[in-house]
């Protein structure tokens, strides 16, 4: 988390710009919300009736950690926006970005709770101690 | 119904894999929500999914509660999720995503 979701119509994002808006995103991510870069998903789809397009060419949805502020928000919307109309040549009005909060509560990655945004590092820390095998070792770092 | 959305990367995991997990993940819903799971299984296309920028080995499963969970009850249904999708993906830690979600609010889809 986050995870961002593309959906598009049939071609209109070349496999060739897929890994320049997934390199994109994530910085942009990163930048704005100061979240690692290991957190950052995105997928890309084609068709994909579970995020309709609107009757736009592409839509991509961004689930984030709760705690981020609207400015903040704006500021991915804004800049991903652009990313994708830059790296597609589509234009900006045919291209949804959306986000919504996700408490980090709620969200299980590395086989821990997310942190709360701004208590990443200790985060990083208690994961770079723990050597993730599966279940037994969760049960080691408690 | 549990809404359950599966996010796999193509050629991930063979037909047999995904029907080991599906089962689970419908065992996992009777149990702890008394109700049946309706999966969405969806495939990243190759060259599709990416994580921290580079190509994605991630699996993403993202269970929605039919009511409202206090932590205390989430925690531990999260880790059991986690167990047991990282048992039958053969993923590690760092490669399995899991989401247990309240139901949504009247109003918010």
């Amino acid at each position: 988390m986050p995870l961002y979701i593309c959906n598009s119509i049939p071609g209109a994002i070349p496999q060739s710009a897929k890994p320049q808006i997934a390199a994109d995103v994530t910085d942009i991510h990163c930048k704005v919300t100061g979240a690692p870069r290991s957190f950052v998903h995105v997928f890309f789809f084609e068709d994909a009736p579970q995020q309709p397009l609107r009757e736009r060419s592409a839509f991509l949805f961004g689930s984030i950690r709760e705690g981020r502020t609207a400015e903040q928000k704006q500021e991915l919307v804004e800049a991903i926006r652009a990313s994708m109309s830059t790296h597609t040549g589509l234009s900006p009005n045919a291209i949804i970005v959306d986000t919504a909060d996700i408490p980090a509560g709620w969200v299980m990655e590395g086989g821990a709770l997310l942190p709360e945004p701004g208590h990443e590092e200790d985060w990083l820390e208690a994961q770079s101690i723990w050597h993730p095998i599966g279940p037994d070792a969760r049960k080691d770092a408690r | 119904m549990i809404p359950v959305m599966v996010l796999v990367q193509q050629g991930q995991m063979h037909e047999g894999v995904r029907q080991e997990l599906e089962h689970e993940i419908e065992m996992f819903a009777q149990r702890h929500f008394i109700d049946r799971a309706a999966i969405d299984w969806m495939e990243v296309p190759e060259g599709s999914g990416f994580t921290a920028g580079e190509s994605s080995t991630s699996v993403v499963v993202s269970l929605q509660s039919n009511r409202i969970l206090d932590q205390s009850v989430r925690v531990p249904l999260l880790e059991e999720l986690s167990d047991l999708c990282m048992r039958h993906t053969h993923r590690t830690p760092h490669e399995m995503v899991v989401a247990v979600r309240d139901l949504a609010p009247i109003g918010e889809v």
